[in-house]
């Protein structure tokens, strides 16, 4: 075979098309033997604070998994690698490989989820003899824990160095795992790849890095080079305007360089926090809804933090339900100081009807009724393609998301009907826009749009309202371009616990779509007004011609 | 290669799509794939190619391929 390869260069323009998947397993191997610890792909509670939601597969490891798939390559030798990491990959999802070759020594890998490109990576080879000279390290790199460097420590100039070997027994494990032995490349390239995601994930920018480009070169003193190698890296710009990082960098051995590498990578800002403080900018602290009892469903973070928040400024008791963010609801909460008893912590799955049922007992035990019931949780939004391979993921998503409101409402309607009180579900501007790329999404929001109506005409005494905030800051949002356009949560809390202040009853379910508010005066106390009119929301982050 | 061309060219890297051909009244609706996620690796991508820098959301402001031919035409030297 190896020979039919080698001699036929015909077998390598046709494109060759597998599947590879990657597993938490895989993502632990490469971790150890490329040394990269960065949380985003090893921390599920630190992935959670992310928009990916969960931890992210390394590019690296996709780029070796991409390698795998291509032809043993006797004679040959890499020479350069050109990636572009388009998407981040996940655990457990099977990604469609297309492999065609430009030339005998050019191939290009594009990994697939379903239709959308989620990386491409060019390798380009030379006669050579590839080095199979066993890789040995006994030295750990010269840094252990992840830096996280913000853009103020990421001027142009900024230089780091140090020395770098990966991890010898993983680092066999990884390339007999991935069978990277014959593809052309050495042991010691494969580690320079490794390199590079050590780099950019604890180095430059290290934490907050979303690896976007890498450029490899590769020269042939490389081999001769023994570990651990020399690196160097210098910030060449940062990108304002996306925060985007370009750094070049280089291995050596004894001053002698072995390759040279630019990688592109961006640069995540700070998770938003919602704040206490521009809630009551906007609203200020009354206590219109002294009395009422209110229960949030996903209120620990992003807009179910803020309309905590909103609701509790204006005297109204709220349990706050969180599924597994106990310290970002222990913070709501103490956020409220000598007035921290207002909110109840109420920690579990409100898609369980079961739970929901438990929730309604411990409330009623309390408070001995519910006025407000806020369905705001929702599980992790990602791009997901309509196709049928993805069929398994649409539909848990649908049917998760949709059991975050028809738990909370089977079990509560008739608590709130009792108390002609408010049922609230948040949708989206999204069932009107119809953005390409969260079909399951929108096909959630437009069937719980569904339901509320539904429910206006069987739970008459319910005031029934239906949120839809244009996109929000979030940690959900919180990527370069997704920040790009997004209202503050604080807005929308405050224009909502607004309107139900002041709203009469109406036998339809109401919807609202607007969030201008104008700042009250101090003075501002005992009145409530409804959003006005004229108000405008910011255009969604659309591309060319489509606002 | 004229500009079109180039531009032509740009877009099929980006939206991964060999076939794409560009018209001047095309927006972001008419080109299949064009989310968040690939509008920042065209506005790059375009920079590249073109020799040319954006201000901040510039790319999003135009109205259809025509104006960013447009656009480009008076930025890049023949």
């Amino acid at each position: 075979m190896a020979n039919a390869e080698r001699n036929a260069p015909d077998n390598l323009s046709r494109a060759r098309r597998g599947t590879i998947s990657f597993t938490s397993e895989d993502l632990a191997e490469f971790s150890a033997a490329s040394h990269d610890r960065n949380p985003l792909h090893m921390s599920e509670d630190y992935a959670r604070t992310t928009p990916y939601g969960k931890p992210v597969v390394f590019g690296i490891l996709g780029v070796l998994a991409a390698l795998g798939q291509l032809p043993d390559r006797p004679g040959r030798r890499l020479q350069s690698l050109s990636v572009e990491f388009r998407n981040p990959l996940a655990i457990g999802l099977s990604y469609r490989v297309d492999v065609s070759a430009s030339s005998p020594d050019r191939e290009t890998v594009k990994l697939y989820d379903a239709t959308r490109l989620m990386m491409k990576a060019t390798f380009a080879f030379a006669p050579g003899e590839a080095c199979t000279r066993p890789i040995q390290n006994d030295e750990v790199p010269s840094i252990a824990e992840v830096r996280d460097r913000t853009k103020a420590d990421l001027t142009p100039g900024t230089r780091v160095n140090g020395t770098y070997g990966p991890g010898t027994q993983e680092f066999i494990q990884v390339v007999a795992r991935r069978g990277l032995s014959e593809k052309g490349a050495t042991p010691h390239q494969i580690a320079t790849m490794m390199w590079a995601s050590f780099l950019v994930g604890m180095e430059l920018p290290g934490q907050r890095a979303v690896f976007w480009r890498l450029i490899l070169n590769f020269l042939p003193e490389l081999e001769s080079h023994t570990f651990p190698f020399d690196y160097e890296a210098v910030v060449q710009e940062l990108d304002e305007r996306y925060d985007l990082l370009h750094t070049t960098g280089t291995l050596s051995s004894k001053q002698t360089t072995g390759a040279t590498a630019q990688m592109w990578a961006f640069v995540r800002q700070d998770s938003p926090q919602p704040s206490l403080s521009r809630v009551t900018e906007l609203l200020p602290p009354s206590q219109q809804l002294s009395g009422k009892v209110a229960l949030v469903i996903g209120g620990s973070r992003g807009l179910g933090a803020a309309i905590t928040q909103a609701l509790a400024s204006q005297g109204c008791t709220v349990a706050m339900n969180y599924h597994r963010s106990t310290q970002e609801a222990d913070r709501v909460r103490a956020g409220f100081g000598t007035d921290s008893d207002r909110i109840m912590l109420l920690q579990g799955d409100a898609a369980d009807t079961e739970w929901c049922a438990t929730a309604r007992q411990t409330i009623l035990d309390r408070y001995g009724k519910l006025d407000i019931l806020i369905c705001n949780a929702s599980p992790p939004i990602r791009p997901l393609p309509f196709a049928p391979e993805r069929m398994a993921q649409f539909e848990a998503f649908v049917a998760g998301s949709l059991a975050l409101v028809t738990a909370p409402m089977t079990s509560f309607l008739g608590t709130l009907t009792e108390q002609e009180g408010w049922s609230i579900v948040l949708s989206s501007t999204f069932v009107s826009e119809l953005p390409a790329e969260f079909p399951q999404y929108v096909t959630t929001k437009c069937a719980v749009e569904g339901l509320v109506r539904w429910a206006a005409l069987h739970y008459p005494k319910v005031h029934h309202l239906i949120v839809r905030p244009p996109k929000l800051l979030t940690d959900q949002t919180n990527t370069t371009v997704g920040r790009q356009g997004a209202m503050k949560v604080e807005q929308v809390a405050a224009a909502l616990v607004r309107h139900l202040c002041s709203a009469p009853h109406s036998l339809n379910a109401e919807i609202l779509e607007t969030f201008e508010l104008q700042r009250e005066p101090s003075s501002y106390r005992d009145t409530c007004e409804k959003s006005g009119p004229d108000a405008r929301q910011p255009a969604r982050d659309q591309p060319i011609g489509t606002s | 290669m004229d500009l079109h061309a180039r531009l032509e060219d740009v877009f099929r890297q980006v939206f991964d799509n060999d076939h794409l051909t560009l018209r001047d009244d095309m927006t972001a609706t008419d080109i299949e794939g064009w989310d968040s996620v690939a509008h920042i690796n065209l506005m790059f991508g375009i920079e590249q190619a073109f020799g040319v820098r954006f201000k901040g959301n510039e790319l999003a402001d135009m109205k259809n391929i025509g104006e960013l031919k447009q656009f480009l035409s008076g930025k890049v030297t023949a």
